[in-house]
Order: structure tokens, then sequence, then C-alpha cells
């Protein structure tokens, strides 16, 4: 059989989802420009709704593999048919949520934007194929350790790292709230929460929560107790740094604006949810993508209590021998590249291009 | 009823050391326009500041509509509906359209559909003649768009009053015109206004009162006519003829430099 398993699949799609699809609508984007179209609004909204529904796809797609994982035991060979199946209704999941939470009106671009995608799709797995078939061929070994990371850790680690940064976000938002507009009190309490968990190294984070306090998540089976101390860690350090991050966000929106909000009739708190908020988002976002790099990198620390992700599993694949691991810590080397360097430049430069042009922010 | 629209009752006002406001008193009529002027420093932008709370003043008592805005209990964020404001820096909200600056108020504080707020938002930018760039961001526009937008905010909450503070002063001299055409449309249709602004073509054009405000205190008031033609005090005539000499012919310039010379 040529895939063993589900998590195969899943890895694929992301990988597709990450990779092809920025690539082609980047090419495409390049070629309306080229050919200088006079529609070239229509081709670039539509683009850009591509953008939006293949990265809401993308988180479907990690949820879908998830309950995959859980429930799907019997694989047959109508797996592919299945996935194809389930991509499809990804898609208009994922195009029904881009709408209403645009709230644009897709329209004639609809077809446009699908049809991109299932052909996209087609061609990324097709490309795959011919990729896999032709590393394999040449090189075996790499082809090996390169897949048996993919399969086996990519998923948990992307499963760390979003949920991590989601905890982060939520603690290092609140803890940034807390100290620009509280009190002293609550003042002393965020400082003090982000002195502690900026002083403590990761990794003896992680032991405590792992093995120090082994009751902490009882009610989980032992390996996901693991999983669930690491993200637990993580998610506690990455608030300290987010919360940084949100402080100089909320912090460099120009006073003015409050007083402008004030002086229409909102209270202090609308005028923070509607208009210092949004603003103070928007300027994070460089040093958020930053953040991801470095959470991203650091969940390879998950691998010193053995828990499952791509740094435990090329570790593990060059135990074999001496030669083996310089290999696999070079592919695995090569992964986190791939999944650090396109977010930070996509997230981090496009973004401080569209704040210029909202002309907000320094520099 | 004899209530003015606004009135203002010997209001003090101090930054820590620094007595900004020494007891300064004026009543505006409905339709009125107020003109306040006078050197920089002299606390016209704090007066405005504390008319709509937000420097509350240290003492002092200031009534819209015969409401005491400055007790203790009162709901500043509905009496600040009640008061317009435009900003020297225009302050618009940077992340939204033109359209949605000006209907953001209507939404999140009148609670208006959406509709009905997008409707009342561009009937605001048309009255600034700016309905073509509702869909432009702050950033897109020129300054005195951006002032323009400004007011269509103010405008659109449909205030009592709304105070200018300082509107043309951040601007080019050739973006100066389309604000000040703005303003006197509006003056013209009937709202109050008080405008910190030393444009006093403007003032002629529209002020009912003309107010000096020097050092915290108001020195003289009375009509633009009265300014232009018999202001008593000596501060204000010096003030006056720094304006014109500024703004004015650029022979007195000329004839004031060679003085400097001649000294």
């Amino acid at each position: 059989m040529l895939f063993q398993t589900e998590l195969e699949f899943i890895g694929m799609g992301i990988v597709n989802s990450i990779i092809i699809f920025p690539i082609s609508i980047y090419i495409m984007r390049w070629y309306s420009k080229k050919k200088d179209m006079p529609h070239i609004q229509l081709w670039d909204t539509s683009l850009k709704t591509a953008y939006k529904v293949s990265l809401v796809w993308l988180m479907v797609n990690i949820l879908i593999g998830i309950l995959f994982n859980t429930f799907a035991k019997n694989i047959t060979i109508y797996f592919l048919i299945q996935y194809y199946v389930y991509m499809i209704i990804d898609l208009f999941i994922g195009t029904i949520v881009v709408k209403s939470i645009y709230k644009k009106e897709l329209g004639e671009s609809f077809m446009f934007v699908f049809i991109i995608q299932v052909i996209l799709f087609g061609i990324g797995l097709i490309i795959g194929f011919i990729t896999v078939l032709l590393l394999g061929y040449i090189f075996p070994e790499v082809s090996d350790v390169f897949f048996f990371v993919l399969e086996f850790g990519l998923f948990f680690t992307l499963l760390i790292t979003a949920s991590s940064l989601l905890i982060g976000f939520a603690i290092g938002i609140s803890l940034a709230i807390m100290r620009v507009y509280g009190g002293k009190e609550l003042h002393w309490l965020s400082s003090g929460y982000e002195k502690l968990f900026r002083g403590i190294p990761l990794l003896v984070l992680i032991f405590i929560f792992a093995f120090g306090f082994p009751g902490l998540f009882w009610y989980l089976e032992s390996l996901d107790r693991l999983l669930a101390s690491v993200i637990m860690a993580l998610g506690l350090r990455s608030g300290a740094y987010q919360s940084q991050i949100f402080r100089g966000a909320i912090l460099s929106v120009n006073p003015g604006q409050m007083e402008a909000a004030r002086s229409v009739g909102m209270n202090k708190i609308q005028a923070f949810r509607h208009v210092v908020l949004p603003q103070a988002l928007r300027l994070a976002v460089p040093g958020w993508s930053n953040e991801y790099a470095v959470v991203i990198k650091d969940s390879s620390f998950a691998s010193a209590i053995g828990t499952f992700e791509m740094t435990f599993i090329a570790y593990i694949w060059g135990l074999r021998s001496v030669e083996l691991f310089t290999l696999s810590m070079g592919v695995v080397a090569v992964l986190y590249f791939l999944f650090t360097f396109p977010v930070t430049r996509l997230f981090g430069e496009r973004q401080t291009k569209k704040l210029k042009k909202l002309g907000m922010g320094g520099g | 009823m004899d209530e003015p629209l606004l009135r203002i009752v010997d209001v003090w006002k101090s930054y820590e050391d620094l007595q900004v406001l020494k007891g300064v008193s004026f009543e505006l009529a409905e339709r009125d326009v107020k003109v306040i002027f006078g050197p920089s420093g002299s606390g016209k932008s704090t007066l405005l500041r504390c008319i709509n709370m937000l420097n509350p003043p240290d003492s002092g008592e200031i009534y819209l509509r015969g409401d005491n805005i400055t007790a203790p209990n009162v709901d500043l964020n509905a009496i600040r509906t009640r008061i317009g404001m435009v900003f020297q820096h225009f302050n618009l909200f940077a992340h939204l359209k033109a359209i949605d600056n000006v209907s953001i108020g209507l939404r999140r504080v009148k609670g208006l559909e959406k509709q009905e707020a997008r409707r009342k938002a561009l009937e605001a930018l048309n009255r600034v003649r700016l309905a073509e760039w509702a869909d432009h961001y702050p950033a897109q526009l020129s300054g005195g768009q951006q002032q323009r937008v400004g007011i269509a905010r103010a405008l659109a909450m449909e205030p009592d009053v709304i105070l200018f503070d300082e509107p043309t002063s951040a601007l080019d001299p050739e973006l100066i015109g389309e604000v000040l055409q703005a303003m006197l449309d509006i003056a013209k249709a009937g709202t109050t206004m008080v405008v910190v602004t030393h444009e006093m073509g403007f003032a002629r054009a529209v002020a009912s009162e003309m107010i000096f405000l020097d050092d915290g205190v108001v020195i003289e008031r009375g009509t633009p006519e009265h300014f232009s033609v018999s202001p008593k005090s000596k501060r204000v005539k010096r003030f006056l003829n720094q304006l014109d000499v500024l703004y004015g012919s650029h022979e007195k310039l000329l004839k004031l430099s060679e003085e400097e010379e001649g000294k």
C-alpha cells in the first residue's frame, strides 16, 4: 500500500496548503499583473479571498485531522477518495466561514476561487507524488526520514505550536490590558508574571508541569498528559512574551485615537474594543509572527520528555547509527526553517507594508 | 426658554503647577458661532477640552441646555454625544475607511442599524463634499480631506454644538480653504459652533462673537467688526498686528525686518 496511515494524507494536505497555495497564488498574481488585465481588481480580490479560504481550510484540516486521528481505526484503499471528499467539504466550510467573517459578496469570484482551489489541490497532489517518487529514487534515505518526520511529527509540532500560541494570546492580551489600563495592583501582578516566566528556562517549566505536578492533567491518558504539560509550559511562557508585544502595540496607538473615540461618546471599553484594539492587533502582527517562529522552534524541547513531535521523531530515527543522525537532524532543521521563514516573511513584511499604507506605526 | 445652549461659568483649570484657565465665562445661544483666539499657551485648547470634559475643569460649571455637565453624577458619554469635537491633528481612526470613521459613532453609540448608519454617514460626508471619497482610508486622503472627514464625524452625531480645536493649523495653506469652506457651509446651515482659530477671514464671515483669551483670562470680547475696527486693549492690538503681518501684506513684514536691521 502506498499510504500507510491517515497522517500521511493529512501531512500532505497541510504541506499542500502551506507550500503550494501561496506559491501558486503568487504566480497567478504576478501573471495577472504582467498581463495588465483591466479587471485586475477582480483578480486581486479573488486572490485575496483564495488566500483566506485556504487559511481557513488549513485550520479545518487540522481539526479534522485530530478527529480522524481519534476515531478512524480502519484504513482502506478508499481513503484517497474519502480524503478528496472531505477536502471539498472543507473548501465549502472554509468559503462559508470566510464569507461570514468578512461579510463579503463573493458572488462572481466564488467559482473562480473554487476552481483555483480544486485545480491547485490536484496539481499539488500530482507534484507531491512526483516529488516523493523522485526523492525516493535519488535520495532514498533523505526521502525516508523526511516522510517519517512529516508523518509522525509534523501534526504534533503544529498542534503544540497552535495551542500554545492560543493560550499565550489569551494570557498575553489580558496581561497587556491590565498593564496599560489597570491600577497599581494589576500592573504589579502582570509585570510579576512576566518577570517570573521570562526568568525560568523552558525546559525547567516543562519538567515542572510534566513531572513536578503529575496530577495536573489527571483526566488524560499518560502520553496526552505529557503533551498537555508541554503545551501548558509553552503557552504560559509565550503569554509573558506576547504581553510585551501587545503592550507595545497598545501603547503605540496614538492617544488621540482614544480621545477621538471618547469625543463621539464611546465609553472607555467601547473605545478600546472598536478603536484601540483593532489597531493594536494590526500593529502586533509582525511581532506576533516572530513569536510564532520562537514557539514552533521551542516546541522541539518537548522531545526532552518524549512527546512525539518532529525533533523527537528525527532523534529516534537517527539513533540507529551516527551517519543517520546527521541526516535526520539536517532534514528536521530544513523542515523547521520551511515552517518559520516563509511565515514570518509573509506576515511580517506584508503587514508592515500594509501598516505603512494605513499610516500606522513608525518606520 | 431663556437658558442658552451652552453656559460656561467661571471655569478654572490647572495642570499641576501651571494655572491654565483663570475663571473663564461665556454663553452661547442656539445657532451662534463663537470664535476664540489668542496666543499659544493662552488656554484655548484647554477650554475646549474642558467643555467636552476630556479634561474636566477644577472648578466652575458648564451647562448644556440647562444640564450641569460638571456635576459629579453625570453620564459623560451621553453628554459627549451632544458635543462634537474636531481635532487639530484630525485623529481619524486609522484602520477605518472614511465612511466607517463617520458611522462608527452612530452604530456603536447610538445603536443604529448598519444600513441606517451608512446612510446618515454618507449624508454627513456629502455635507463636507466627500461622498465620493467614502471608501478611502485616512492615509489615502489629503490633510484637508481628513479634516473634513473629522468634521463629518462630528456632524453625523447631530450634536448640539461642535467644538473646533484649531482645525486648520496643521494644514498646508493650500488645503485650509476647503476646510474653512466646509465649516462656513455648516455654520450657515445653522450649526452651533465654538471655534478656536486664527483665521480672521472665517471669523469675520460667520462669528457672532469673538473672544480674545490670554493667559487663561478673557481679555476682550466683541463682534468681528469690533476687533477689526477698534480693539480696545493693547495686547489685542499687538496680537492682531502680528497676525496681519503673517497673513496680510508682505510690505508690513518687510518694514518690520528693516526696522529690526535698523536697530
